[in-house]
């Protein structure tokens, strides 16, 4: 039989409760709280034999207590994946929110006038010709050579 | 979040993850399916937040979702998605079970057989066309009817009148039906092998090794089991080989292994029969404790030790096979690595989170009886009702998604609510059953710490990675998921 006394400072209750839980297989675990700070964790072997490793059962408190506290401090962001993922609807070509055939049609003619109207009123301040493109410029890749 | 580590504050914030020692590494996994084995020293930098965020560990660790401040929502959604595809889906499995009759009296069986002589144990055809019609009403687009037993050819008007009833339905509507039946072929002939070629049906039966093995689990008093099932094993092998412009789709026939205590001093000999049967692959699977199995455990059934020992002999031996160029593969390590490699959900419903029970698979029995699964179904053969979700003759679709029952396996297979299951390092890609829970621990819940099952699948996730962290087994091991 082996006795820990256990700081309620220094571990969560809860998580010396689940590495005691680890320990009942082969044991009896007894978990009392020995006064408002301390905790008495009384692990007693089912079989003679048995053996019991108190750094085993400190170590293995110590992980549980760096994963709980990994596990707390994303509760809140484990959530928000969760429930983005559970309704997560992955970019396909069949849900790509496009336009019709005669939207498109639409917009070219929109765009086009545009760009008719942009021409005419600048062409006559762009003396470098800046806003000209390559092309209208020097004629079309093929024709320079 | 940041670890402090003596007064120091540190950078790295680590999203929830898990571990266990390996060897003498470290895996890391989290619930995005994402795994990672660090040397000791280099999880200690992490763990304690001192790990340099110019390493290509930390590189790594970053792109498998392990820090919170360098998350790619997208992508790691999309994979958490994938891999739970089936949440999505409906029950894709219906098990008929045709008839609980059967002429083989195997050492272990779970289903419950009964002689075939025995009268009213056969489905009826009005039944078995309800359950088609209950089938088809599942929210899954993909439909597998699987007939089973007992001897599922002794009721052989009733699967072929099923065959031609689901067939038609699927034209009609827009499912797609997958058929199997899992025969011990000791009523097979030309004209049945014929039907079931021409209409798609996928055939699985059992092979438990050499003759002498093999009989001896499944004994048959009217003949030679064992060179029956290979006889017919052959026949649809061959029809597979030979097919070229047929207007059906002929499937590779398919075997399970079941290894009994006879079985354990053999994986060589069963591992060879195998591969002389031409299969490609075999499903090294545990006996469950479960019909007349359990009340024969004694005899029949071993400690999770004795099986893992097996696995291990087997999977060395299959990969030294591999090394020799022999096309073998287990079947069992195949899923879990498809889970592990790929994230994907390999329809594998033992091992699902929450488990397949009535949301993945349901079980009709003979009388019209719904089960859970075939576990399920089992338990109430012997006389406990515990996993019935209703009646072929009373029940709807909904009413059976919304029993109590199906509710409760979800629950209780549900990893997050098992305390040891939800800081295990094989969360991501495990599953608990809550029939076999039930049947050894009194309770659905189970109690993960001394539970039999996950002592089987905690080894073979530990063999499985330690055969990873090696490099010429790695490479067999992911060349199995690769094809």
């Amino acid at each position: 039989m082996e006795n820990l006394k256990l700081s309620l400072k220094k571990y969560l209750l809860e998580d010396i409760r689940y590495v005691s839980y680890l320990y009942t297989k082969d044991n009896y675990v007894f978990i009392d709280i020995n006064n408002k700070n301390e905790v008495l964790v009384n692990i007693e072997p089912k079989f003679n034999s048995q053996k019991i490793d108190k750094k085993e059962f400190l170590k293995l408190l110590d992980e549980e207590t760096k994963r709980s506290e990994i596990y707390k401090a994303n509760m809140e962001l484990r959530e928000y994946i969760i429930k983005s993922s559970m309704c997560y609807k992955p970019i396909t070509d069949n849900n790509v929110e496009g336009l019709t055939p005669e939207e498109e049609k639409e917009l070219d003619k929109l765009i086009a006038e545009v760009e008719q109207e942009l021409k005419s009123e600048s062409v006559k301040e762009d003396k470098l010709e800046i806003k000209k493109t390559w092309e209208e410029k020097y004629g079309d890749k093929n024709k320079r050579k | 979040m940041a670890i402090k580590t003596k007064g120091n504050k540190s950078k790295i914030k680590q999203y929830n993850f898990s571990w266990r020692k390996i060897k003498d590494k470290v895996l890391l996994t989290n619930e995005f399916g994402h795994y990672i084995i660090l040397k000791n020293e280099e999880f200690k930098s992490f763990i304690d937040g001192k790990l340099s965020n110019k390493s290509k560990t930390w590189e790594e660790l970053q792109v498998r979702g392990f820090l919170n401040n360098y998350m790619d929502f997208g992508d790691l959604c999309q994979r958490w998605q994938k891999k739970n595809s089936f949440i999505y889906a409906g029950p894709g499995l219906h098990i008929f079970v045709v008839t609980l009759r059967c002429n083989h009296k195997c050492v272990y069986c779970q289903s419950g057989a009964v002689g075939k002589e025995k009268n009213n144990m056969d489905m009826s055809w009005d039944m078995a066309k309800k359950s088609v019609n209950m089938a088809f009403s599942s929210t899954n687009k993909n439909i597998t009817i699987e007939f089973q037993g007992g001897e599922p050819l002794l009721n052989w008007d009733v699967v072929k009148k099923t065959i031609e009833y689901a067939r038609n339905k699927e034209k009609s509507g827009d499912k797609k039906l997958f058929l199997a039946i899992v025969t011990n072929f000791s009523k097979m002939d030309k004209e049945k092998a014929d039907y079931l070629l021409k209409n798609e049906v996928s055939i699985c039966t059992s092979l438990d090794g050499p003759e002498k093995l093999h009989n001896k689990n499944r004994i048959f008093h009217e003949g030679n089991s064992y060179k029956i099932t290979k006889k017919w094993i052959k026949y649809f092998k061959d029809k597979h080989d030979a097919q070229k412009n047929e207007k059906y789709r002929i499937f590779k026939p398919s075997a399970l292994l079941t290894v009994s205590r006879s079985s354990l001093n053999s994986f060589k000999e069963i591992i060879d029969e195998y591969v002389d049967s031409g299969f490609e692959s075999l499903f090294i699977r545990a006996l469950s404790p479960i019909g007349y199995a359990r009340a024969a455990w004694k005899t029949i059934g071993y400690n999770s030790a004795e099986f893992l020992d097996f696995y291990r002999k087997s999977l060395d031996y299959i990969i030294s096979l591999n090394k020799k160029g022999v096309k073998i593969k287990e079947k069992g390590a195949e899923l879990l690595l498809r889970k592990i490699l790929k994230a994907e959900d390999p329809g594998f419903l033992d091992l699902r989170c929450p488990c397949g029970a009535t949301i993945g698979q349901v079980a009709y029995n003979y009388n019209g009886e719904l089960y859970t699964c075939d576990e399920g179904r089992m338990v109430g053969w012997e006389g406990d009702r515990f996993f019935k979700i209703g009646d072929i003759e009373k029940s709807e679709y909904k009413d059976i998604i919304n029993s109590s029952i199906s509710k409760g396996c979800a629950i209780s297979s549900n990893l997050d609510n098992q305390p040891m299951c939800n800081r295990c390092a094989y969360k991501p890609w495990c599953g608990v059953c809550p029939v076999i829970n039930y049947e050894l621990q009194k309770t659905p819940w189970g109690n993960m710490i001394s539970n039999y099952r996950c002592e089987l699948y905690m080894g073979i996730f530990d063999y499985i990675f330690e055969l990873l962290t090696k490099e010429k087994e790695s490479e067999i091991l992911k060349s199995w998921v690769e094809e």
